[in-house]
Order: C-alpha cells, then structure tokens, then sequence
C-alpha cells in the first residue's frame, strides 16, 4: 500500500512538472543539436531561407536574406525593468534578424556558475553568446574556443580580463569585443551629475561606489564629479561652496543606517552604487528622503514615482543602459558567423554606448513614454530588428563598423524625445 | 520459485529504487524535452564537469549529514582554498605545494569542526557557523590584498579539468567512500551517531574520536573539491564558493539522504543528488525554458523528487 502511494506520488509529480513545462518549451522548431545547427549552415540548407520557418515571437518580417541563428543570451540577473526589455526587444528584433535566443543567468560571483551556464547554451545548439558578466571569463572563452562558439559581450566593459587576461580573452579569435554599460569614459557621467548638483543648489554631497576591486572604474567616475565640483568651488561664494564627504564603498549590501547620524548636513547623495537597490530603502527606513539621489540604475518603481518633482522628489538623477546595444554584440555575432566582417573591422575592443542619463521632468517623460527600456514595447525600440540586418556587414556591403559604433552612441535620452 | 523470490526482492528494495525517482524523473522529462540533447556527447561531458565537484563534497558530507549534523563553512572554505592554491602555485610553480597546503589546512578545520564542538559541548553546526565568519572574512582579505576581482592561475591544469581526470576523481572518492562507510568502523559509528548519540556513547565507543575522523575526511574531500573547482574555473575570486553549503544539502535531499542521519543514509545519495541537481539547471536550459519560470519548476521537481525519494513511514521530509 505504501509503495502503491509512492507509485501514485511519482505519477502525479511528473504530472506535475510536465505540466508547468506547457507553453516554456522551445519556439517549435527544431533546432537540434549544436552540430546539427553548425552542419545546417554548412551545407547551406538555410541559405535565402525567406521561405524557411520564422524564428518565434519576431514582431518584424524576416529579411529575404538572413540566415538563421541561435543566439545564446547570458546576463547577469533575472528581474527587473531591464531584463523585461531585453526579452522584449530580442524576441521584437527575432523575425528580422532571423535570430532565436536563448536566455540564461549568470552569477555575479561564482566562476563556476558562469561556466556551465555557457557550457548549456553550447550544448543547447547556441551559436553565439552574448554574455553581460565578467566572471570566469578566461575559462569560458577557453571552453568557447573548444566548442567552436563566437563569445561577445554587452553592458561589460571587461576591464577585469582586459588587465589580468587580456592574451587570453581579448587574443582570442572567438571573442568579438564588447559594448559597456554606458560611456567607456567614465569621466562625462561624473560632470553630468556634477552639474546638475551644482544647478541644484545642493551643498552637501555624500558619495558612494561599490568596491574599487570590482568596479575600478566608478572612483573614476567619483573623481570627475569631484574635479567639476571643485572646478566650481573655485570661483564660488563662500557661503555656496559644496562640500563633498569622503567617497565610502557599498560592499554590495544596504547601506548602513549609521551613515546619515555620521554625515546629518548631507542634502545630496550621489551613488553610482545602484542607489534604488542599496541606498534609497535605508533613507526611506531613515526618514531621509529629503536628501536628493543622483544614482545608477532603473528599476521603474520607485525611482519613477518619486523622480523630479513627483512624490516625495528624492530621485533627480538616474542613469542606465538601454538594451537595444545589444545591437553591437549581435551585429558582430553575426556576421562572424555568417563568415563576414567589416572592412574598418578594428582588432578586438571594447566600445561605450550613450547611457540614459534621466535628470529632468522632461527626460523622465521621455523614458516612460518613448523607451523599450521602460515599456518594454518593442515598437519603442531605437533600433530595430531591420536596421541591425543593415548594420551587418554580411547582409548590407556598405556597412561599417564605424557606423555600428556611430548607432551605439545614439541611444540617450536626447534621441528619445 | 523466480517468481517469488523477485516479488521478495522488490517488496525489500522497492523504497531504495524509489529513491532513484528523482534523477530518473528528471532524466525521462529532459530527455522528451530537450529532444535528445541531454545525451550527447558534449552534453554528457559538461554534466561530469558540473557534477564532479558536487559529487566530491557531497561523498564526504554524507558522513557529517550521517551524525544528524551539517557544516555550512564548506562554501567559503572551498572560496579559501582555492585562492591559497592559486597563489601558491603561481608563486612556487608547484602545483603539488599548492593542494598540500589546503590539504593540511583543511584536515585542521576538519579537526576543529569535530574536536572543539566536542570539547566545548556544541553542537557543530556553530563550530561550522564560527569557520564560515572566519573564511567568508580571510577570503575578502585575500582578495582585497590582491587587490582585484579575481586571480588566475598560470599553472597548466588541463588533465585535471578534463572528464578524465574527473571521472577518476569521482570514482576514487567514491570508491574510498564506500569503503569506509560500508567496511570500516568509521561508516558504522557515524550512523549509529545520528541514530542515536546517547546509546552509542553508552555502549563505549568513542563519538568525539569518530565525529572527528567524519570531520577529517570531509575536509580532505573539501580539498579535492577546491583542486577540481580550481582546475575548472581557472580563476577564484571573492565570491567564489558561495552558496555551495546549501547547494551540498540540496544535492544530499534529492539523493534521498535523510537530513537526521542514522542508519538510512548511503552514499549513493550523494552521486544521485549531485548528478540530479545539476542534470536540473542544464535540462532547463536544454528544454529553452524561460528564465522567468525556472526557479518556480526547479522548487516544483525539488518537491515531487522529496515525495518520491521520502522514506519514513509517517513523515513526509526525508528528515
């Protein structure tokens, strides 16, 4: 009788797991198996494949011309505003492109997480991977390289592997570069805010980054503030000084409650340290919201209702990455792999794209109300699964890789309105 | 005669061939899923290289997980190790003086783990609590005096990391595993530890020297597991390690370990449990499921794999 039960146990959980697989599973076409994709492009069954099946979910046609590939999409979180148009613009973008992606989850900690992640989008038939983490990298362009499997990158500047791996990851012939998240120059970020502090009227300035070991590059940024401002102070009353307390580092938890008693004049916090995550909730738990926020990151909640002059007007500065950079990875990927590259191809390098830079009513408007970023409404998209086709070198002869990088820089809050 | 003795023989295994369910369930679903991709070649390879370092620690929890006890400093231990022997080896050139070194290291951890909670009459998962504070702090020290995210390591560790060298590994540790679990006083005490610690003291035999000796071999295990991890990854970093703790525990439930211990536990628990959690994440990327859906059907097989491998008359955790 017990076992009869286990019996019945065991049916009825494969019952149950089967049936929350319904509607996940893959588009409905085969792709097979990684050599079963690689021998397709090789016997060239896909060639003007107009005609064949159309990649799931695309909301654009397919081009006449491009072949068909799977891509494989590993970023490092799972949630958010940011994650939810991404999907939207890779399946928006799918038809088009004649691209299939699959999307995985990386670790923003754990090298070997990282590793078998890409190891099953290999062995899930993926082609291409566009990877947003700099973890584990030296072994997963190691494993890339084995497969036969093209590796690029987006929202990473690589600075990681680019100074302790460079022959390793940035020699190979299977990475293709990367787009960073936001300006590689940390330096114009740093002034923006810089200027609109000293715009704000703001006084006293807490700063806060997340460790330099892990993200040298946002003292950078701390430091181009910190130049603006004294620039400023320079020729400043006085009585209009700002006064920046020394920079503290977020060790990627909350910060501490005790911050706000050891500086209680601050009347402006800038954080490149994902403010809405790590600091904006302990000034809420702190009574604190009367101190202005400049911070990176957007996760629409919140930082929306309280932006500007709406709510409780903390937030008056947020910056992010839009997803349609994905672009560059993409347009690298596949010509690679369609065995076309640009003429003023350049050798591996890692580019920045214009970042949305929210610091006004007027900015915010354009986010809610014209961004893929913030709809997650493809038709929203700055670049559209068309206009990467014409970015390709394989598919378009004029195109350039200058102008790839050109399109990377035509992604700001400015282009929106 | 056939006839009854292979009822006989079912009736008495039918539970330890239920325990199996889980890895088997989850081998029928991905496969029909995945369209057969769960069973080439290459997919076979990466499932031993995920697998193996969950094997080696699981072999060896098996005997704390067996005394009704956990160590919850593994993750960050294995964090430890693995950046001390990349930076011993890039500074020797000597890979054998990098393993020694955590292999020395761990078998003292091993030694407080199993001596001072005795000695103090603590329970060793606050032994375990203590190691995971000390580790998770040396391991950003380390780190923070290299002053980088991470660091690689320059010696060649490629038969190591292939699925040679790991199969080897896994069969050796298992080998030895069952060994002592099944043909040594070791195995014995150990479940006899967690079935019951008052009786088995009061029949004279020595539970701190066997709890000690449990806490040894895990380490030693532990130290393999780094050397793999590091043969794998090429690289260790602050995070390295994380959340390995939990994962060895979930491994061990879907292997059907009882999580009290006692006279239930087996070995096999940990090779089905390794390979069940990890054939989990890779059948769902196989199967292109969305990424939104996973932690939400990973919580739905966990569950269906505990009503199935659960084996106690009354209860319904494997407990």
């Amino acid at each position: 009788m017990k076992n009869l039960k286990k019996v019945m146990a065991l049916l009825l959980a494969g019952a149950l797991v089967l049936g929350s697989f319904a509607g996940c599973g893959d588009s409905g076409k085969d792709t097979g198996g990684k050599d079963q994709t690689q021998d397709e492009g090789n016997t060239g069954e896909n060639e003007g494949s107009g005609d064949a099946q159309e990649p799931a979910g695309g909301d654009e046609a397919p081009s006449a011309e491009v072949e068909k590939h799977k891509i494989g999409v590993a970023h490092y979180t799972d949630s958010g505003k940011g994650v939810e148009a991404l999907k939207a613009y890779c399946e928006g973008i799918s038809g088009a492109t004649g691209c299939e992606f699959v999307f995985t989850t990386l670790s923003t900690y754990d090298e070997a997480t990282n590793l078998t992640e890409i190891q099953n989008l290999i062995s899930a038939g993926c082609e291409g991977i566009i990877m947003t983490a700099d973890m584990g990298t030296t072994a997963i362009v190691k494993e890339c390289e084995a497969a036969g499997v093209y590796l690029a990158g987006f929202l990473c500047d690589y600075l990681q592997s680019d100074m302790t791996a460079h022959e390793d990851v940035f020699g190979s012939e299977y990475f293709l570069g990367s787009v960073a998240d936001g300006y590689l120059d940390p330096a114009p970020y740093g002034e923006q805010v810089a200027e609109a502090v000293i715009a704000g009227g703001y006084k006293n300035i807490g700063l806060i980054t997340f460790p330099a070991f892990a993200y040298p590059k946002q003292a950078d940024v701390i430091a181009a503030f910190q130049a603006k401002i004294d620039e400023y102070n320079e020729t400043a009353a006085e009585a209009d000084k700002i006064v920046t307390a020394d920079s503290i580092e977020l060790n990627f938890a909350p910060l501490e409650d005790t911050y706000f008693s050891e500086h209680p004049d601050l009347d402006c916090i800038f954080s490149v340290a994902a403010g809405a995550g790590m600091v904006y909730p302990v000034m809420v738990a702190n009574n604190k919201t009367d101190i202005k926020l400049y911070t990176t990151g957007f996760e629409g909640t919140d930082d929306t209702d309280n932006f500007g002059s709406a709510g409780n007007q903390c937030y008056q500065g947020i910056m992010c990455s839009t997803p349609e950079a994905i672009a560059y990875p993409l347009c690298l990927l596949i010509d690679k792999l369609n065995g076309t590259t640009y003429g003023d191809l350049p050798q591996t390098e890692v580019i920045g794209c214009s970042p949305l830079v929210i610091l006004s009513d007027a900015d915010m408007e354009a986010i809610v109300n014209k961004s893929i970023y913030y709809s997650a409404d493809y038709s929203k998209a700055l670049i559209t699964g068309e206009d990467i086709v014409n970015m390709c070198a394989s598919y378009n002869p004029e195109a350039t890789y200058a102008g790839l990088v050109d399109a990377m820089n035509h992604l700001g809050v400015d282009d929106l309105k | 005669m056939n006839k009854i003795v292979g009822k006989d023989w079912l009736r008495v295994h039918s539970g330890d061939l239920l325990s199996y369910g889980g890895l088997v369930l989850c081998l029928i679903i991905f496969s029909i899923l995945s369209k057969g991709k769960l069973w080439s070649a290459y997919n076979v390879g990466i499932l031993i290289q995920a697998a193996c370092v969950y094997a080696i620690l699981a072999m060896g929890a098996v005997f704390i997980y067996s005394m009704g006890y956990m160590d919850i400093s593994v993750g960050a231990q294995i964090g430890v190790y693995c950046i001390l022997c990349i930076m011993i080896t890039n500074a020797t050139g000597s890979l054998l003086l990098g393993f020694l070194a955590i292999l020395g290291l761990s078998l003292v951890c091993g030694l407080i783990n199993g001596y001072v909670s005795v000695m103090l009459g603590l329970p060793s998962i606050v032994t375990s609590i203590f190691l995971n504070s000390i580790f998770g702090g040396v391991q950003m020290l380390l780190m923070e005096w290299v002053d980088t995210n991470s660091v690689g390591i320059q010696y060649d560790m490629s038969f190591l990391k292939s699925i040679t060298a790991m199969v080897i590994a896994i069969v050796v540790i298992a080998v030895i595993s069952i060994g002592l679990y099944k043909y040594t006083q070791l195995g014995k005490y150990t479940k006899a530890i967690g079935a019951n610690e008052t009786a088995t003291k009061l029949s004279g035999v020595s539970v701190t020297k066997w709890k000690v000796f449990a806490y040894i071999f895990f380490g030693v295990c532990i130290a393999v597991g780094a050397l793999f991890l590091t043969a794998r990854t090429g690289s260790a970093g602050k995070g390295t390690g994380t959340g390995y703790a939990m994962d060895i525990m979930v491994a061990l439930l879907l292997g059907g370990m009882p999580l009290s211990g006692g006279m239930r536990s087996r070995i096999s628990s940990s090779l089905i449990g390794a390979f069940t959690y990890v054939i989990l994440s890779n059948g769902l990327t196989l199967s292109g499921v969305d990424t939104s859906y996973v932690y939400v059907i990973k919580a739905l097989v966990f569950l269906a794999v505990i009503l199935i491998t659960c084996r106690k008359k009354d209860g319904v955790l494997p407990r």
